[in-house]
Formats: C-alpha cells, structure tokens, sequence
C-alpha cells in the first residue's frame, strides 16, 4: 500500500469519484447548512424526540427521564412494568453509554450481550450519564430510558443479537443516499460501524442492499449468520424515506444524518439524528457523496413537500430494480 | 467580498503584517536573526591637556556627528570645574567648555561608544557655489591654466578631481603645479591647495576629517578627506591615494578647514584621540538603536518586560506554534488525539524533562492512573468525586516519583512537578472510557497518538531559533496566526482519509 507515493493520484482519482473528505463535510456542508441554533434539537435527544412526536414522526416510546442523582434510587417507579428498556445520554455521541436491557429477573436484569446487571450497577451507569461521562464536552446530561425496540423478524439472517439500523443522508430536505447497519457478535448487537458492525449500501429507491463492507474491507456475508447481505429488499422502505426526508422539516438542517430502526409491530421508527454524519456510508454504497450533493445544488429551486423531494431523490438516485437483484457479490 | 474570500484576504494581511515588522526590524534596526550573534563596536576617547595661562580658559572640541554607517551612544564628558555646553546641529557638533579661572593643568575628556549603523546618510548640505578664489601674480596666471588644462584633459568632476589629486601627488611635472607646490610646508595643506584648485573650476569642495575605527590606537591619525560636490552628490577622495569613495572603517568626525580642538586663555598641550575596538551582543546594540531612534515598532518585544514575566511569555509565544502543528496533524494527516489541545501542553512539560524522559514519565503515570482509575470505577464513585480523585492520585503519583528518583539521584523525575496534572487526569479518564466502550486496543492507541502529537509539537516548540525570535519578535505570532488562518479553509482530504476511502478511488485514466 504505496499511499504516500501515489498521494497527488489518489487525491485526484478520489476527487473525480466525489468522495466527501471530513474537512469538506465541515467546511462546505456542516457550517454551511447546519445552522448552529438548531443544532440543541439534534444533540439533545429528549428535544429531538418530542419535536419529532410534534411533527407525527414515529419514535421509540419515552419511558423517562432520569436528571437528578437521587432519582437513580427511584428507576423501579420510573420504569413500571417494563422489562426491555434502554438507557441512553441525552448527549451522547457515537453509541457511547447506551445500555440495552432486554429482560429483568426478580432482582438483576439482563443486557443486550446476556450478561446480568446488578440494580446497582443500573445506577451506577445512569449517576455517570448524569455526571456527564459520555457527553461532548463533558457537561451534566440526563439519562434517558425509553422502549426497547423489537428488530423486524425479516432481519433475522442479518443481524446478530441486535437492532439493524438505517441511517439516511438527507441534504437540504432530499434524501441523498442510505446505508443500514447491521450488528455483529464484534460489534455487541450494537449498530456502531465502530465497533464491528457491518454498513451496507442501500439503492435509494428500492430499498435493496447492495453489499457491505466490515471496518473498509468488502463482505459479502454476515459474519454470524453466513447470510448474503446483497439484494435483500428491506421493508417499508418507502416510508422510511419519507420519514428522513421530512426530519428537514421538523429540524431545519440541511445536511442531517437520520437513524431509523425497524419495529416489529410499530414499523420504522427514527431512532435519532444526526448533524454531523460520519463519512462511512460512501464506503457501504461504494459511491462518493459530492456528485449527488451537487445534484442538489443544482436544482434551482428547491422542493417545498418531501413526496416530491423523495421523488426526486427516486428517480436520480436510483438504480434500476432488476439490475440490484441479479447483482453478482462484490 | 464574500465572506469566503475574506479568510484568504485577513491571512495575507497577517503574513504581510508579520512579515513587515520582522523585516523593518531586522533591515532598519538591526535585530540580529540569530541569538549570540556579536557586532563589533569602539569606544574612542578625546584627551585634551591644558596648560593654564592664568584668567579665564575656553575650550572647543569638534564632536563625531552624524556620519555614514555609524551611529554614537553612551557619549560622556569629564571636565572637572569647567562648564559644559553642546552647540548641536545637524552636520556639526560641538562641546563648549568654559572656566572662569584655571591655576592648574587640567585633563578634559570626551567618550563615546560608536556602533555600526545600518543605513547610509548623506554626510554634509548642498553646498552654494564657491568663490574664485582671489590670488596675485603670478599664482593668479598658473591657476588659471592649470584649471584650464586639467579640466581639458577630464570629462566630468569626477574626474576633474582625480587629475588634480593625482598631480599634487607630485605624479605631474607641471611648472604652474611646482609654483604652487613650493609655497606649501605640510603635506595636511594638500587638501587645502586642492580645494583653492576646485574653487578655481567652481566646483564646491569640503574637508571632511576623521579617523579609521581599528583594533586598538593610542593615538589615532585624524585624516582629511576631500569631498566635492559634483551638482547631485558629495563624491569622497583620498588625497593621499587619489581613491575616491569612502575607505572601510573610516568614521567621519567633522567637516571643515577648523581644527578638532580650540582653546583660548590657555595652551592647548597635547590632543590624544584613542580608539579601542571591542565586541558587543548584536541584540543591545540593536536596542540601543532602538532607544536613539526611538522606534516605537523596535520597542515590540518581551526584552522589556520584567524578566520573570519574561519567562512566562516566552513559553506562552510558543503555543502558537505548538497549536499550529496540532492544527496540521488533525486537519492535514487526520490524526485524533484525547483532547483538542491537549497534546500541546503535554508537550510544554516536556520542555522541562526533555522528550524521552517525558514520554517515559507520560506513560508510567497514565498507566499507574488507569489502575486506580479501574479501581475507583467498582467502588461506584459519581463522576466529580471520582475525577477528584484521579487528579490527587495523579498529584501523589507525581510526588511520589520525585521522592524515589530523587533517593536514587536521578534527577529527571523532580521535574515531572510541571506535568499539568488536571490535563493527565482527563486524558486517564477518557481513556478509561473509550476502554471500556470500545476497547483496549482502541484505547491505547488514542493514547499514543495523543502522545505522538504532544512529542511533534514538542519538537517543534523545542526549535532554538522559535524561543528566540518570540522572545525578540514576537510579531512572528503574526504569521503563525496568517498560517492558522489561510489553513482554516482548507476542505481537501486528509491524508488518513486517502488510506480510508482507498477503495472508492476510480482507475488511473
């Protein structure tokens, strides 16, 4: 791997290809079009859910928040009945201090990996949520505790012991381009490319994976399940993309990041946004973010309804439906 | 101006700005770029016997004024019992000294110290045109001849000059030269018969005296020079050589036909100029500069402050620099690091330890830390106690290493007292975190790119000439911030993003 040798080539081929850099996502996208006054609803996940409930966006149940110390000791009135729950900092970034609790036995609970949890080990994680530990900047947060989502059972052969997730590039109200994410036995069940999840790149208009990649490496299966993760046509895809083309809206960033997870019964829900979405899912659909930003650019005037927009998005972006499903394993 | 064009504009102002008073500093006042360097200054001593005649005395000495690559200071006179007034203008100056009464021989002095300046002056008015001179027979005859001839045979003042220069010099068998050559008793009126010549051609002359700045003289030779004016500038001859220009090291004293020294009421015993040569710091010499011009813009350094404040700033002007690498290797090769700016002053307190020891000291309590660390987070503390915690097991941790190295006589681990241990603790906390959350492996080489930035910036920071030139031009700062800024827009790949995105690069073609 002669990279320093071959720089000024591969600067110039990865130009031609449009391959989004981070120092152009933050000069040119992120301060352009992400106005620093919106950001709170994007960063606070407790904002950013209520304001996506106001718009009749589908979310996870809230369950509680959790703001003081003392009411760590409290979390069994909070919680009421519920046995599957997840605890997450408000201002947390990057997967960082979530705890999924999927069962709870007379006096533990049980996580996401099937390791038991003490009750004070449950508070113990939520006083560090609360001191700020995981959040940026370090400042005081809260903890939040809402549902836990049920992943839909057509993932099953995709996904070990966690939820997938979607998440889709949405550039001044358009969708631009989507990839899902799909937990490993590396990752813990947890849908951080990170970690050792898998990201797969999703045609835009159809909702059809077209292959994936570990870390920068090309896979072709899922590593825990041994099953093709190309051509698989994910459902309800054309709601979720409408569903990420109207966060513009509710939000008011132009280059937006949305998370969105299948449920079993409630179908898909957005699990949250993002306004400085990582880079990777170029990599997943093997396609350069610039050319399709710049399609938008260049539309001279911008769509005012998402149907429109995700029309739009349809028709340039995607790829023909037969094509995706006789396409060879890359 | 779109507001994107403005960074580009504001960074090369910066540069310009920066760049502007380093230069003028350096051209016009003489800062040396480089510490320890030396310039060669005099000091030249006047001694004037007298020998009093009884009644009142006066004295009059000819002062250096100014003069052409050569600038006074620390001037003083010792006159004991006279009365002392300067009489300045600017192509003369003089010292008055004046006693009522004087029953004994009395030494008068005058010193000054002569540092080489770095620009060059005119060293005398224009002149008006001179008078004919008025001469008998049959001096009046053979001048009018000689100016005849010799002016035939030159083409210009210049060379007028050098003729009649080179004539006097005896070269010339001329009768009308060996008429006016007989008449004189010294060689020192040379000049004077040269310039009666010039007079005759109407071409304003000067004497200009003075004396050659050199190792170490006694008693110094004042010589005369002959400067004439050739209707746009004074043009210098040696009238001994006939080589016209002004000779390495000769300092101009004063001009005019008048002697160096005057006095009147009594005798004047004995003139004694001596000149020692000696080697001063180029950097207060250049301040001394300073001060006579009283250059506001020269006046621009940290020299001038207390010089314990002085210390503080020179660490502190080097953070820029420090910042800027930090700024590259994060935005440019794409490096990640616990902490913005951290590594930065990380790097500072290897100033004190120097880098190996640093980085030794560094890991051995970062790890020693996450110990306690792993510890601290079973006994369930909240997260500010916690992190109180690790900063006062990071302060004992520190004392503690001073303690043994110390027993066992190395020196290194006392100044590990500058670690900025609040720094240390966040980077053992995020540490611990990023371990559990993501691994070790994951953990670990944060924390080693972390330290790889901190012992880039330290290198850098630890460049000789960097502490120097903030010390003595802090307007470098300048530039570094021009540099910060014009990198600020920069939007292309970073270099680990090249190895990243490797993948989507199309073929050549």
């Amino acid at each position: 791997m002669n990279v320093l040798g071959n720089m000024p080539g591969l600067v110039m081929r990865l130009n031609r290809s449009g391959v989004l850099g981070l120092n152009r996502r933050n000069g040119d996208y992120i301060m352009k079009f992400n106005h620093r006054r919106y950001y709170p609803l994007v960063d606070d996940k407790v904002l950013c859910k209520i304001r996506l409930q106001e718009q009749g966006l589908a979310v996870p149940d809230l369950i509680g928040i959790v703001r003081w110390m003392r009411q760590t000791a409290q979390i069994d009135e909070l919680l009421g009945g519920s046995n599957e729950f997840v605890i997450k900092p408000a201002h947390g970034s990057g997967g960082d201090g979530i705890l999924i609790i999927t069962d709870r036995k007379s006096d533990y609970f049980v996580d996401s990996d099937g390791m038991l949890v003490q009750h004070v080990d449950l508070e113990h994680h939520m006083t560090n949520v609360i001191g700020g530990l995981y959040s940026l900047g370090g400042q005081p947060d809260v903890a939040m505790i809402e549902s836990l989502v049920h992943f839909d059972p057509a993932f099953s052969d995709l996904t070990y012991h966690g939820v997938p997730d979607i998440r889709v590039i949405v550039y001044r109200g358009y969708p631009v381009m989507a990839m899902i994410r799909l937990p490993t036995r590396q990752s813990h069940g947890k849908a951080n490319l990170h970690r050792g999840a898998i990201g797969v790149g999703v045609d835009l208009c159809s909702g059809i994976t077209i292959g994936g990649v570990s870390g920068n490496e090309p896979v072709s299966e899922h590593p825990d399940t041994g099953a093709a993760v190309a051509g698989f046509a994910i459902p309800h895809w054309s709601r979720i993309v409408s569903m990420a083309a109207r966060c513009y809206e509710a939000v008011g960033l132009g280059y937006l990041g949305v998370d969105i997870v299948l449920d079993r019964d409630l179908g898909p829900l957005i699990l949250e946004l993002n306004a400085r979405p990582g880079l990777n899912i170029q990599i997943a659909n093997r396609q350069g973010l610039c050319k399709r930003l710049d399609a938008v650019d260049q539309l001279g005037t911008l769509d005012q309804t998402h149907e429109k927009r995700v029309a739009w998005a349809c028709e340039t972006f995607g790829e023909p439906e037969s094509d995706l499903l006789m396409q060879a394993p890359w | 101006m779109s507001k994107y064009r403005q960074w580009i504009v504001l960074s090369l102002l910066l540069l310009l700005l920066g760049g502007l008073i380093f230069t003028y500093k350096v051209v016009r006042l003489g800062f040396p770029v480089t510490p320890d360097l030396t310039s060669k200054a005099w000091t030249i001593q006047v001694r004037l016997e007298i020998q009093p005649e009884g009644g009142p005395v006066r004295a009059e000495l000819k002062l250096p004024s100014r003069s052409s690559g050569f600038t006074l200071s620390r001037e003083n006179f010792i006159s004991r019992g006279f009365g002392l007034t300067l009489d300045e203008e600017t192509f003369s100056r003089q010292a008055h000294w004046a006693v009522r009464e004087l029953r004994e021989p009395r030494t008068l002095y005058y010193r000054a110290t002569v540092i080489p300046e770095t620009r060059q002056q005119r060293f005398a008015a224009r002149p008006g045109n001179p008078q004919a001179p008025q001469l008998e027979e049959p001096f009046a005859t053979a001048l009018a001849d000689i100016v005849a001839k010799v002016r035939e045979e030159s083409a210009d003042t210049e060379s007028f000059t050098a003729s009649i220069l080179f004539r006097l010099r005896g070269a010339g068998s001329d009768e009308n030269f060996k008429l006016f050559l007989s008449e004189i008793e010294e060689p020192r009126e040379l000049v004077g018969l040269a310039q009666t010549f010039l007079a005759g051609a109407g071409i304003p002359s000067l004497q200009i005296h003075g004396v050659m700045l050199q190792y170490e003289a006694q008693r110094a030779a004042v010589r005369t020079m002959l400067a004439v004016y050739d209707g746009e500038d004074w043009l210098l001859f040696d009238p001994e050589t006939g080589h016209q220009g002004l000779p390495e090291g000769f300092m101009i004293w004063w001009r005019g036909d008048e002697q160096l020294a005057v006095v009147s009421g009594a005798q004047l015993q004995d003139v004694q100029i001596s000149i020692k040569q000696s080697f001063e710091s180029a950097l207060e010499l250049a301040f001394e500069r300073v001060e006579l011009k009283n250059s506001r813009i020269g006046k621009i350094s940290i020299l001038q402050l207390p010089i314990q404040t002085q210390s503080v700033y020179e660490v502190l002007l080097l953070v820029p620099f420090g910042i800027m690498v930090i700024v590259f290797l994060r935005n440019f090769i794409g490096f990640s690091s616990f902490g913005t700016f951290a590594p930065v002053l990380i790097a500072l307190s290897f100033r004190e330890t120097e880098l190996l020891k640093g980085i030794l000291l560094f890991i051995l309590i970062v790890s020693l830390g996450l110990v306690f660390r792993f510890y601290l987070e079973r006994l369930r503390l909240l997260l500010i106690p916690r992190l109180a915690a690790v900063v006062t097991i990071v302060v004992l941790l520190m004392t503690t290493i001073s303690i043994i190295s110390d027993q066992l006589g190395v020196e290194t681990g006392l100044s590990i007292s500058l670690f900025p241990m609040v720094i240390i603790s966040m980077v053992i906390e995020r540490m611990s975190v990023v371990w559990e959350e993501r691994g070790a492996l994951t953990s670990i080489r944060e924390g080693f790119g972390s330290l790889m930035m901190a012992a880039l910036a330290f290198l850098v920071m630890s460049i000789d000439i960097l502490a120097y030139w903030v010390t003595v031009f802090p307007e470098v700062n300048l530039i570094v911030l021009g540099i910060i800024v014009a990198s600020g827009r920069y939007t292309g790949f970073r270099m680990t993003e090249l190895v990243r995105f490797r993948q989507l690069a199309g073929g050549e073609g």
